[in-house]
């Protein structure tokens, strides 16, 4: 016999207008029905907006409740959200320096939990067929610097993208190498 | 899409909640595979998407993916793309869907079916699954007593 799956059944309605945008979501696996609504307005560049989790089944509060407000401006985008039921704030900046380049900054700071950390990225394609990019993570309460640097090449014949990605913990006393990773990629990248 | 980088007019549509901050998350998650994996992507003209990959990661198991997005547009109103994504573990959510695109302007409906991860180790897939004999039954263990039950039959019919 088939036993109760663990998954979810999810029915969901997404609206984009001039102004506004929304989402909903139903989500249930026969024992608990969560609903997501999601909700953004904008004006002038300017977008504000908020998502709410709802136990359908349950009078408390709901599950998980975020706000956050982006600006897109020419060439630059920046951004606050709330993460995890507000304890987590999270401020982004992506700003194009040229067609070839980009760069990104992120804080995130723990409203309920004292924490932080900051976050730069940047993304440069060298030539039409390569693009590098490189990222560093600084958290408070560590002592290492985690930088990421990944580059992608596209070969013509035979037709493949090849990536290779790899992860250094720095620390000031060492430097260790993390994670690596090579991919290839055939046919219609 | 999002009025990013178009300089313009006050009444612009505005992103999606969870897209707030994306390009700058994506300058931080994109591109950095650190997972040995081979992967194969078939874009047709008519905008169907297949990808399937191998991924070899350095601590686990190999495990594959499947994705396809393939549009219907034989249904008058109800056309749409039906969506898919496979992961062959049970740590990894695996997704199924169709998206109405045709029923309203400016946005879509979908339905669709979700696996929930793993959270333990050895844990069983989160689809649906045949119980057999109070245990789960796996791919694997399926073919197993299958064969057993077509052997069965074939020694019984001699």
């Amino acid at each position: 016999m088939f036993s109760c799956c663990r998954g979810y059944a999810t029915v969901e309605a997404e609206y984009q207008q001039e102004y506004v945008s929304g989402n909903a979501s139903v989500r249930t696996n026969g024992q608990k029905t969560l609903v997501d609504a999601v909700l953004a307005v904008g004006y002038d560049k300017l977008s504000v907006g908020g998502k709410v989790v709802v136990d359908a089944a349950s009078k408390q509060a709901p599950q998980d409740y975020n706000f956050g407000a982006e600006y897109a401006g020419a060439d630059y985008i920046a951004a606050a959200v709330t993460e995890k039921k507000r304890s987590v704030l999270s401020l982004s900046y992506f700003q194009r320096v040229s067609k070839t380049h980009t760069v990104g900054a992120q804080a995130t700071f723990g409203l309920v939990k004292p924490s932080r950390a900051l976050q730069f990225g940047t993304d440069y394609e060298v030539d039409r067929d390569t693009t590098v990019r490189a990222s560093a993570r600084v958290e408070s309460g560590k002592d290492t610097t985690v930088v990421a640097t990944a580059v992608e090449h596209k070969l013509s014949n035979p037709r493949v993208l090849l990536g290779v990605a790899a992860e250094f913990n720095i620390s000031p006393n060492n430097v260790t190498a993390g994670r690596m990773g090579i991919t290839a990629t055939l046919g219609d990248f | 899409m999002p009025a990013l980088f178009c300089p313009g007019s006050a009444a612009f549509t505005p992103p999606l909640f969870g897209a707030f901050g994306k390009k700058t998350k994506d300058l931080f998650k994109k591109k950095f595979d650190f997972e040995h994996q081979l992967k194969v992507v078939n874009n047709n003209a008519d905008a169907k998407n297949i990808e399937t990959s191998v991924v070899f990661p350095t601590d686990k198991q190999v495990r594959g993916v499947f994705k396809s997005s393939i549009p219907v547009s034989n249904l008058a109103q109800a056309n749409g793309v039906f969506e898919t994504e496979f992961h062959t573990v049970a740590d990894k959510e695996s997704k199924t869907s169709y998206k109405f695109t045709n029923l309203f302007n400016g946005g879509f409906v979908k339905l669709g079916v979700t696996s929930v991860k793993a959270d333990a180790k050895n844990d069983t897939a989160d689809f649906p699954e045949y119980v057999h004999n109070n245990k789960p039954l796996s791919l694997a263990r399926a073919i197993i007593l299958s064969k057993r039950f077509v052997r069965g039959r074939a020694i019984a019919a001699s």
